[in-house]
């Protein structure tokens, strides 16, 4: 059943700011099954955009990829090499934003930007009757949106389009950075459903980072949940939604208010990056109720437990 | 309830955009009266575009009304001269939904607090300090942050330095407008936690704007759902929403994000907010609504269900008169 | 069960440790942004201005007493040669910058202070006040500015007064728009109504709350402005309407220098000529460096 897709292994990330370097994405990896919708979920903050971003060859200005490797279709390549990684991508791979607005040229109508996606993907067929198809795949009526600008039509619809666009070169992988944040709850809730239709009919894996545990919950199958930089656990979604191990996969499921059944909210304390830098430790060990000096002390390893990997020493041994 | 509420609001009417064209329905407030009673959390859901945020703004006098009336502790916001406004705007005041843009980038945190202080006397000359160090410890700040400027600040913290200037005015009344909604979940439950524990202790009125129906279960006693420019359905915050009655607020409910998804289909509803859709005199739902019907082309009329439920819906008003159906309640018909 | 999994030994121990900001490191990335030519012009134009400052000692002859000694080149005694009234051109080049600096610094502050308050109180009532300010720009900006200030120095005579009022004038467009416009987006921002709401008054909004977040494009405009005018004086001068001779300008000495270049003179204008394209240029890289720093979207959290 493991037909990876995509994978990263051991990614690493420095910030290089005002001669001052941070490390900010410290060795996570995680793989992405064909036609799979994986969660990632943390703080904003947490590397979590930085990260996929940088797998994809997208690094922005000022950061530095120190290690790891990324693997597309059965094809790794050093994550260093950042050009290699976008040219190995991007045929394969599209982006969806949070600001679908932003992401539209505002001179343009909506179905030229569509047919000129479809053009640059370079495929034989008449562009033409195609933007018919994906308008029609992305659930807007051609007709209502031909000749329409970016400004004419709302959010929900604009996130649609751009969905159009990203389609456009029949990506194998969609990676969703927050896609619903500026959208209502109604119009958010059609998208995630949507995106999960296309996982199952197309066999798209879809990568959709969130900030809200409750967001990925109906959809996703697997997720990973980082906090600074470091993957805190990651695995099956219903057993770790079931049983949390990480203390901070806890804190975060119960940040999170219920409309159902309404109780006390346990916030987390503190800050993403806090506490002591420079060394080699568990990054939550600042806001962890259960820290030792252990998790000042090195990195935890991934501890495989319960059909997931959790990195917290509360779990390093188990009694017999 | 004896004592008169701290906001009464009654028929306000705020529209945009065309006005040669009055028969459109435009974006704004439409004839929406309601009460908020002293001590009281008052929660306001809706999507965006609904008119929550314009009521808000009318509320703390930011915009004018074009019609009806906000009595604020038995003084009609219409009546004050813009002098007297000036100095009435302490009894109610706002905290906006962006950390980014709610303070003075140039202005520590001291100094943007000081003034409401200074500019409605609460507080004694000399002794601003003091009770800004009180006022952080409620808010949860930490006293360092007085002397800090907002670029210094994290987004629940700068959240959390707006909330505590509108504490600063001693208001009878605080506007709430989506607080938490640009921030983390982790840092939305702290700020969360935080209102609801000042709010125990301060004891002020609440009106809470949001678009997060969990959010406002959270917190709020009293909810109203409104759809473009009108309330669509009230009432203490358990009812609305364990046991909704409109369709609107139905689909609103099914449609939030939940950690354990409920199983089952969803009531769902077509399309989006859209104002042009929505004819003149007609249930503004009509055109999303899944149980839409020919009578939906006239206003429904606000059918009265036991404590203080109110449904505006062609769907309660007939459960009204047949006796319940699809509401577990028993119910009684209220003419109107 | 015991499970133990040992660390991946696959992330190498950090590389290079970050460097402990040093204070040059701390002045050089906190203050420039590590923008190397900035720190250049910066220190370019500290020096120009050092020399405009002290000017009056640095002098070595008076920059007005005329000597039989006319168009000697370069010497121990005249370092820059004389021109052709017998004139030290070093210790005149010097006395032109401090004088330009002066007539230039003058005419941009001027400018500064009243664009930006016309700009201000236009963008925050607008309205009919509003309508009438921009028009009046419009005017003054639709002229050639070379023409206009040269027609209204003709009309006010001559002199420097006339040369700063001037230079105020043909200014204060740049910064009544950019400040209208500034005040314009900031005016509805939230932080404003949370001063209304907290009892402020009108001035207080305008003062206190509006003006001290419209002001840091002026500083850029400003040292790019300056650059301008200490131009544009130069211009006026060479052209003959600006300082007039006897006093020094470095317009006015590259003007009279050229007419000695065919005889070889070389010197009269190669001194005034450098120093007043280092003016502006260090100014130039002043504003362009400011630019980068100030951007807000270049300096986020």
């Amino acid at each position: 059943m493991a037909d990876v897709l995509f994978s990263i292994e051991g990614l690493t990330i420095d910030s290089v700011r005002g001669g001052v370097r941070r490390r900010i994405v410290d060795d996570i990896s995680l793989s992405v099954e064909r036609g799979e919708l994986y969660g990632l979920v943390g703080e904003s903050g947490s590397g979590k955009s930085i990260s996929m971003m940088a797998s994809v060859g997208l690094a922005a200005s000022g950061l530095e990829v120190m290690a790891g490797s990324v693997a597309f279709s059965g094809r790794a390549l050093p994550a260093r090499n950042q050009r290699g990684l976008r040219g190995n991508l991007s045929r394969g791979v599209s982006l969806l934003f949070q600001n679908a607005k932003g992401a539209l040229n505002p001179f343009k109508t909506v179905d030229r930007q569509v047919e000129r996606a479809l053009r640059r993907s370079g495929r034989q067929t008449d562009p033409r009757a195609e933007v018919e198809v994906l308008f029609r795949v992305v659930g807007l009526n051609y007709r209502d949106f031909r000749g329409k600008y970016p400004h004419q039509i709302s959010g929900g619809q604009a996130q649609r389009v751009a969905m159009a666009c990203a389609l456009a070169t029949e990506p194998a992988l969609l990676i969703a950075d927050e896609p619903t944040t500026a959208l209502d709850v109604t119009t958010e809730r059609e998208l995630l459903r949507f995106l999960a239709r296309l996982c199952e009919e197309r066999e798209m894996a879809i990568v959709l980072i969130a900030h809200n545990l409750s967001l990925v919950s109906e959809y996703c199958r697997r997720l990973s949940i980082m906090h600074a930089g470091q993957v805190v656990e990651s695995g099956n979604l219903k057993t770790i939604f079931a049983d949390p191990l990480h203390p901070y996969t806890r804190g975060l499921i119960a940040a999170v208010p219920d409309v159902d059944q309404p109780r006390e909210l346990v916030p987390l304390i503190g800050n993403v990056w806090g506490g002591p830098e420079g060394i080699e430790r568990c990054r939550f060990s600042h806001r962890c109720q259960f820290a030792t000096p252990v998790c000042e002390a090195r990195h935890p390893p991934a501890i495989e437990r319960a059909g997931r990997a959790v990195h917290c020493v509360l779990y390093e041994e188990v009694p017999a | 309830m004896t004592a008169s509420p701290v906001l009464s609001v009654r028929k306000l009417t705020k529209l945009f955009g065309d006005r040669t064209r009055p028969e459109a329905v435009n974006v704004g407030v439409r004839g929406v009266s309601f009460d908020v009673e002293g001590g009281e959390v008052v929660g306001l859901i809706g999507e965006s575009g609904c008119g929550k945020t314009t009521l808000g703004r009318c509320v703390v006098g930011l915009q004018k009304p074009d019609d009806g009336h906000i009595v604020i502790n038995d003084t009609d916001l219409a009546s004050l001269s813009p002098a007297r406004m000036r100095t009435f705007r302490k009894a109610v005041q706002i905290v906006f939904q962006r950390p980014e843009t709610c303070l003075n980038p140039r202005m520590s945190v001291f100094t943007f607090v000081k003034q409401a202080m200074r500019n409605f006397d609460t507080v004694p000359r000399g002794h601003e300090r003091a009770r800004m160090i009180e006022l952080a410890q409620l808010v949860g700040l930490k006293e360092e942050a007085l002397d800090r400027f907002p670029h210094q600040l994290s987004g629940g913290e700068r959240q959390r330095v707006a909330i505590m200037r509108a504490l600063a005015c001693e208001p009878s009344l605080i506007v709430l407008d989506e607080p938490t909604s640009a921030l983390d979940v982790s840092v939305q439950a702290q700020v969360l936690r935080t209102l609801k524990d000042l709010q125990r202790e301060v004891g002020t009125s609440f009106l809470f704007i949001s678009h997060d129906v969990a959010v406002v279960r959270y917190i709020c006693s009293r909810v109203m759902v409104m759809y473009l420019g009108v309330i669509v359905e009230e009432g203490p915050s358990e009812i609305v929403l364990g046991h909704p009655v409109h369709p609107y607020t139905q689909a609103l409910l099914a449609a939030a994000p939940r950690i354990t998804p409920k199983p089952g289909p969803h009531p769902s509803l077509k399309g989006e907010l859209v104002l042009a859709d929505v004819g003149p005199g007609e249930c503004p739902v009509r055109a999303r609504c899944p149980m839409a019907h020919e009578r939906c082309r006239t206003a429904p009329p606000v059918t009265q269900l036991p404590e203080g439920h109110r449904v505006a819906c062609w769907l309660a008003a007939d459960a009204a008169t047949d006796g319940p159906i699809s509401i577990q309640t028993p119910s009684k018909k209220v003419p109107q | 069960m015991n499970m133990r999994v040992d660390p991946m030994p696959t992330t190498p121990a950090l590389p290079r440790r970050p460097a402990g900001p040093t204070p040059w490191r701390r002045f050089y990335y906190g203050i420039f942004g590590g923008d190397a030519l900035g720190l250049a012009g910066t220190a370019m134009l500290a020096a120009l201005l050092a020399i405009a400052i002290v000017g009056p000692w640095l002098v070595t002859h008076d920059p007005l007493l005329t000597t039989p000694q006319t168009l000697l080149p370069p010497t121990a005694e005249h370092w820059l040669g004389t021109d052709h009234f017998g004139r030290d051109v070093f210790s005149r080049t010097i006395t032109s910058l401090r004088i330009d600096f002066i007539v230039a610094g003058l005419g941009v502050s001027g400018a500064i202070l009243i664009g930006s308050l016309l700009g201000l109180v236009c963008g925050y009532v607008g309205g009919w006040f509003d309508d009438l300010v921009m028009r009046g720009v419009d005017i003054v900006q639709s002229f050639p500015l070379l023409l206009i200030a040269m027609v209204l120095i003709l009309v006010m005579g001559p002199g420097l007064e006339s040369i700063v009022i001037v230079t105020v004038l043909i200014n204060i467009p740049i910064y009544a728009r950019v400040i209208r416009g500034e005040t314009l987006s900031r005016k509805t921002l939230e932080y404003i109504d949370a001063a209304r709401c907290s009892g402020a008054s009108e001035m207080s909004i305008l003062f206190r709350h509006l003006m001290p977040n419209t002001l840091s494009p002026i500083i850029v405009h400003g040292s790019l402005n300056l650059a301008a005018a200490v131009g544009n004086v130069a211009a006026l001068s060479f052209l003959g309407v600006g300082i007039r001779p006897p006093t020094p300008d470095l317009g006015v000495m590259v003007a009279e220098g050229t007419n000695y270049l065919v005889q070889g003179a070389w010197w009269m204008s190669i001194g005034p000529g450098l120093v007043l394209a280092l003016t502006i240029f260090s100014l130039n890289l002043l504003g362009d460096c400011l630019e980068g720093r100030l951007d807000p979207r270049r300096t986020e959290a």
